[in-house]
């Protein structure tokens, strides 16, 4: 084992990310989630020498450079820190940038933190939706759910019939739900829900849950992680494409020879890419991960189990069919609840995915614990409609005591 | 174009004017580029060719004519907030046009069509949303029309 990997020594979040939290600003929130996330790694704030913070976007609080305030408000001041954005998967950006920090040898603990905030800005919901070009889409009137809406071109690609399309939308609507009920951080938390409403929802029932949050994570080098259950961060990629959906169906024009293969709205092409860097990087296998953590939205958490390759191709409505996600499957995927159970509050988002795999590696889950031995955990994530998209490989080494 | 979009709320972005005028001749007459050294057509518009590095790239302005390639009815009333409240049934597509280059797009006048993959469609000019000083917006949209025989 490399002991440069970045090593994961806390996690922290605010609870309910699927509801607006109108008594708190986004410096509460983010304060709230890394002051737990410092008491959950036994360390003193004074330890942190780096930080990384993600947020959706200027549209979020209205200015850029937001670095400064968040250092000055968790009392941190002077620090390096730096800011990412990359839609929903901003949270993902962050912490690429603070395992590469960390990595670097230039920092021995660094703070990755994401919030999101949307009640603060009237016009959130008009720059949320972008997730786009603007100029060539988003002023046509598409917007992020148009992505979403075509990608369930996915369906009809892989010849899937109406009756499994409806059984395996249920299936992850029900899913979702049934995690945040035993997770007391999720939207769904303590509430039950039967099949009955969830025919009457929209998509039945398979859309996120937009909602506030902060999310945060303390890494450091593997050999300085000093501690049972030690969690590396044992591969990871990251890959930047088009915004422009239309690029999406042009041969190899954002692929870049990689492949011949065109990467229209029902396949997640640049996720693949990304998991089989990570793959590579961590001398792992698709078969070798225990849990996954995918955007579920619409048919996209299909789409997206497939580029990790723990699906085949036009088999992901059967996996959830057929129970393979729940706990006691064969790789439970979003078991906090994902961002559909859980919640979904943007800039902080896919962290949230992140520290439920690290408890589940190291057994302090909040809500379900998963059944089988968890070695190895895949996180992944897509920011826009795969402009960007994030694979992150933890897995649990033996540690010094 | 009138009967489109007859009371619109302003799309509550604040974007400058600027950016539309810039881009005038790509946004109301599909206007893209295309490489001098590859040939491969492109819009919107490069700067550099993905294929080839190569900079020189010359504009072209496309037929208009094309094919619907992935369709989808928008009936989400969050549409609204982008400036389409009296409209929230929209039909958005990928439309790939005969000269290669795949764009997004309206489809308007639909009628009692169902509109499917692999349907002919031609371009033309229509109202958009009301811009955030009030004045209408102007862009490309489809309609589903056979014009491969036409001039
Ligand atoms: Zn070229």
């Amino acid at each position: 084992m490399n002991e440069k990997l970045p090593a994961i020594i806390g996690v922290g979040c605010t609870i309910n990310p699927g509801e607006p939290h109108i008594d708190k600003g986004f410096k509460d929130l983010i304060v709230e989630a890394s002051y737990a996330a410092i008491d959950n790694a036994h360390i003193s704030p004074k330890q942190i020498d780096g930080a990384v913070f993600s947020y959706t976007g200027e549209g979020e609080v209205g200015y850029g450079g937001i670095a400064p305030t968040l250092v000055d408000a968790l009392g941190l001041s002077p620090l390096p820190a730096f800011t990412d954005s990359a839609n929903c998967a901003s949270a993902h950006a962050a912490f690429m940038q603070g395992c590469d920090m960390v990595e670097s040898g230039n920092y021995d603990t660094v703070l990755v933190a994401g919030f999101g905030k949307m009640t603060d800005v009237i016009p959130f919901e008009n720059y949320m939706l972008l997730s786009s070009d603007s100029l060539f889409d988003y002023r046509l009137g598409y917007s992020h759910i148009d992505s979403f809406l075509l990608g369930t071109e996915y369906f009809a690609k892989h010849h899937i019939n109406k009756d499994i399309q409806y059984q395996s939308l249920l299936a992850v609507a029900m899913s979702a739900r049934n995690y945040g009920k035993y997770n007391p951080e999720a939207k769904y938390f303590d509430k039950i829900s039967n099949y009955y409403d969830l025919k009457s929802l929209p998509a039945l029932g398979c859309t996120l849950a937009s909602g506030e949050g902060a999310s945060a994570i303390i890494l450091t080098k593997s050999v300085k992680a000093r501690r049972k259950n030690k969690v590396v961060v044992h591969g990871r990629s990251w890959l930047s494409t088009s915004h422009y959906v239309g690029h999406r169906y042009s041969d190899q024009q954002i692929m870049n020879n990689q492949s011949k293969a065109v990467s229209d709205l029902a396949e997640g092409l640049p996720l693949k890419i990304a998991c089989n860097r990570a793959y590579k990087q961590a001398n792992l296998r698709p078969t070798d991960i225990d849990t996954v953590q995918v955007y579920d939205q619409l048919v996209n958490q299909f789409i997206a189990l497939e580029a990790t390759g723990i699906c085949p191709i036009g088999t992901a409505p059967m996996f959830y069919i057929n129970g393979e996600a729940n706990v006691n499957g064969k790789c439970p995927v979003n078991t906090d609840g994902g961002n559909i159970g859980r919640g979904f509050a943007s800039g902080a988002a896919s962290l949230y995915g992140i520290i439920e795999l690290y408890r589940q590696l190291t057994n302090t889950q909040q809500g379900l614990k998963i059944q089988n031995p968890v070695h190895h955990a895949l996180s992944t994530f897509m920011g826009g409609y795969y402009a960007d998209a994030g694979a992150v490989i933890l897995s649990k080494m033996d540690g010094d005591d | 174009m009138a009967n489109q979009y007859y009371d619109q709320v302003s799309n509550p972005i604040l974007k400058s004017s600027l950016a539309i005028w810039r881009n005038y001749p790509s946004l109301y007459r599909l206007v893209g580029s295309y490489c001098v050294q590859c040939q491969k057509s492109f819009y919107p518009k490069r700067l550099v060719c993905p294929f080839c590095h190569h900079r020189e790239l010359l504009d072209k302005r496309f037929s208009g004519k094309g094919k619907i390639v992935n369709v989808e009815q928008n009936n989400i009333p969050q549409i609204t907030v982008i400036g389409y409240r009296n409209l929230t049934a929209r039909y958005m597509a990928i439309i790939q046009l005969i000269e290669g280059p795949f764009t997004i797009g309206e489809l308007v006048d639909v009628g009692g069509i169902k509109p499917q993959a692999g349907m002919p469609v031609y371009s033309e000019l229509r109202r958009l949303a009301r811009d955030s000083n009030q004045t209408w917006q102007y862009g490309i949209k489809f309609i589903i029309r056979d014009v491969s025989n036409e001039a």
